[in-house]
């Protein structure tokens, strides 16, 4: 984040646009397509589907009776995945405090002594 | 000659090195950890440097199957730390790290509890310079807070060493277990250093706070130290199973969270912590062999992880999730290198992290922990989202922050390339990790079973996570800090300490103003009688002092003859 009076040039308002005009000159990446984000994400459903079918293909092995319900992995990992997250962001409410909390001075390499 | 102990090699190395000249202190530093590597493997296995040290039978290097997996990653991980440090001319980060990384080889290799002992408070001692070493205030008081529990630990481990010496006359480092108030100490002296549940906070509040390089390296030996040393002492205690559960996933929800990225990846740290300390207390020779391997291959894609973020950091002069993204336009190769860590630890098949945690989840099954089999599988969901997904894609990925930088210097891509290599090299080829770990194998990772199961748990985790973040429900990155056991003693204590010391502050204040008063009062009392005006100092005459002899004498003739 740029602070004020820093002496780092690209926080000056015109060294701003220069590089957002650079950005914008900058050759497309594959990525930077949103309809190449939606084909793996659809690349991503066609795998879990296909890992999903072919729990009916194989003889599991486990060591408790409940690994043998169709696809007992996939849908564990995705709920357990939305428990995670979702439990998280509602501890975050909680625990969550402003950056200056503990320390007014930043984590970042900024304040640092060159020690290199 | 090949007995010498690697350790003695690494302080030496590091206690010369401040005579050096720059240049030649960073090849020092990469040639040290080879050649002590070079000691181990040369040394069969026995115990070397038995000494007799006041009456006490001290075995200062011991080398056995336990010891020689930790021993030999430790080197691997001191080399490719020094080389990632490689363009380091700051003389404190490299004596440190070259001291602590053998302090941690050292203790590795004690066989008895007084020289673990001595090597357990080096270790200390010795890393808290490389948090130190960014010389601002906020890493002086980190380094303080960092010091005091890892010191603290030290001397509850002296302490528990003593009440074993003394109730078994032996100070052997074998097998200790619960049962007496001197192994409890011991358990806990570990634990702290192991950052066992509530014990754990230090690693969060002081491994994103070192240096960029000074991160890679503490990642890699204290808490696997104390994970070598339950192992040693612990293995079958029932308890750690319990602990190492809630370990893999407390620390899930505040990784999934965090700001910070290399904090994220502390809090991933410890979670990893988790299954191996579950190894160590199942104790089953699978459980063991699962957590030796998985130590072995932890220290390498945590060192990789860490050291893509350094490199973020070394180049972006932030780590901050809500800071970046899209950096994979300037930092390919840390890209790649990154995505091949996130990987291993997410323990996709053909990386290093199936092989090794894979086992530590089969020994829970086998030994029918039916509740902490389904909470490592949870965890093992949740490290999917904070070290597989949220490091790579909020740092590389996410949406464009308009940051353009220069990749990482090419020591640095080396070093990564190095500890990715490994990555996949073990997970590949996992026999040869297998063919050192401490009891024999008989246990294949590549069944159709594992494979499937493992790609389903972890592909639909990534589909969750498509879902949540397409549909705006995951969390965003905001600039924030969490709570967690460190408010304790950085707040509450603060607060309810100050005004206890401000009373004690004001109670001594009145007490020594009393007690000035009374003094002063006497002091006066005295000057009055005794000062230079004061009618005794006066010089009299030598009648005056004549007359006031005779008259004393007189007195005490009078109290004689009454």
């Amino acid at each position: 984040m740029s602070q004020p009076g820093s002496d780092n040039p690209t926080d000056q308002p015109g060294a701003d646009k220069a590089r957002d005009q650079s950005i914008r000159d900058e050759k497309k990446w594959w990525l930077d397509s949103p309809a190449n984000i939606k084909l793996i994400v659809w690349a991503l459903a066609i795998v879990c589907v296909l890992l999903f079918l072919a729990d009916f293909f194989y003889h599991k092995h486990g060591h408790f009776d409940f690994e043998q319900w169709p696809g007992f992995y996939a849908w564990y990992g995705f709920l357990s995945y939305c428990t995670i997250v979702l439990t998280a962001k509602q501890i975050r409410k909680l625990i969550g405090r402003d950056e200056s909390f503990y320390e007014k001075e930043d984590s970042d390499t900024n304040n640092e002594l060159d020690n290199e | 000659m090949s007995s010498l102990n690697p350790a003695i090699l690494f302080v030496i190395g590091a206690l010369l090195l401040p005579l050096m000249p720059a240049n030649a202190r960073r090849y020092v530093a990469l040639l040290i950890p080879l050649i002590g590597m070079a000691l181990v493997l040369l040394t069969p296995n026995g115990s070397y440097g038995n000494i007799t040290l006041f009456g006490l039978e001290l075995t200062t290097y011991r080398l056995d199957k336990l010891a020689f997996v930790w021993a030999l990653i430790f080197h691997i991980a001191a080399f490719i730390g020094a080389l990632y440090a490689f363009h380091l001319k700051d003389t404190v980060q490299q004596t440190a790290a070259l001291m602590y990384q053998g302090a941690a080889i050292g203790a590795v290799l004690a066989g008895d509890l007084l020289t673990l002992f001595i090597w357990w408070e080096l270790t200390a001692i010795a890393s808290v310079f490389l948090i130190w070493a960014r010389r601002t205030d906020r890493a002086y008081r980190v380094g303080m807070r960092y010091l005091i529990i890892q010191v603290g630990s030290g001397v509850i481990l002296l302490t528990g060493v003593l009440f074993y010496y003394h109730d078994t006359s032996s100070l052997a480092f074998g097998h200790l277990g619960l049962g007496t108030t001197a192994t409890l100490l011991i358990f806990i002296a570990f634990g702290i250093k192991c950052a066992f549940p509530l014990m754990h906070n230090w690693l969060q509040d002081a491994y994103p706070e070192a240096t960029i390089t000074g991160t890679v390296i503490l990642s890699a030996f204290t808490t696997k130290l104390a994970v070598y040393a339950l192992a040693r002492g612990y293995a079958g205690t029932e308890i750690l199973i319990w602990i190492g559960a809630i370990m893999t996933a407390f620390p899930i929800f505040f990784a999934v969270i965090e700001n910070d990225l290399r904090k994220v990846l502390s809090y991933s740290l410890n979670n990893q912590l988790g299954f191996m300390v579950v190894g160590v207390g199942i104790g089953t020779e699978l459980a063991l062999n699962g957590t030796a391997a998985h130590a072995f291959s932890h220290i390498l894609y945590k060192a990789l992880l860490f050291m893509a973020m350094g490199a973020v950091l070394y180049r972006v002069k932030t780590i901050k999730a809500s800071e970046l993204g899209g950096l994979y336009k300037s930092m390919p190769w840390t890209t790649v290198f990154c995505i091949i860590g996130s990987m291993s630890i997410s323990a996709f098949p053909l990386f290093s992290g199936f092989i090794s945690k894979s086992m530590i989840l089969t020994a829970a099954a086998a030994e029918h922990y039916t509740w902490v089999w389904l909470v490592l599988l949870l965890a093992s969901a949740g490290v999917m989202d904070h070290s597989g997904i949220k490091i790579p894609f909020f740092a590389f990925f996410a949406h464009d922050s308009g940051k353009r930088c220069e990749e990482a210097p090419a020591h640095m891509l080396w070093a990564m390339g190095i500890a990715a290599f490994l990555c996949i090299a073990i997970g590949v080829y996992p026999d040869a990790l297998y063919s050192i770990l401490p009891y024999p194998v008989d246990y294949s990772p590549y069944t159709a079973t594992h494979v499937i199961t493992q790609l389903q748990l972890l592909m639909f985790s990534a589909l969750a996570f498509a879902v949540l973040f397409i549909s705006g429900l995951y969390p965003p990155e905001i600039k924030s800090v969490n709570l967690d056991t460190d408010w304790f003693y950085r707040r509450a204590a603060v607060k309810v300490m100050t005004p206890i010391a401000a009373m004690v502050a004001t109670a001594s204040n009145g007490l020594f103003a009393s007690v000035g008063k009374v003094s002063s009062g006497s002091i006066s009392g005295i000057n009055s009688l005794f000062g230079p005006q004061a009618w005794l100092s006066r010089t009299l005459d030598s009648t005056g002092m004549v007359a006031l002899v005779i008259g004393a004498l007189l007195i005490f003739l009078g109290f004689y003859l009454f």
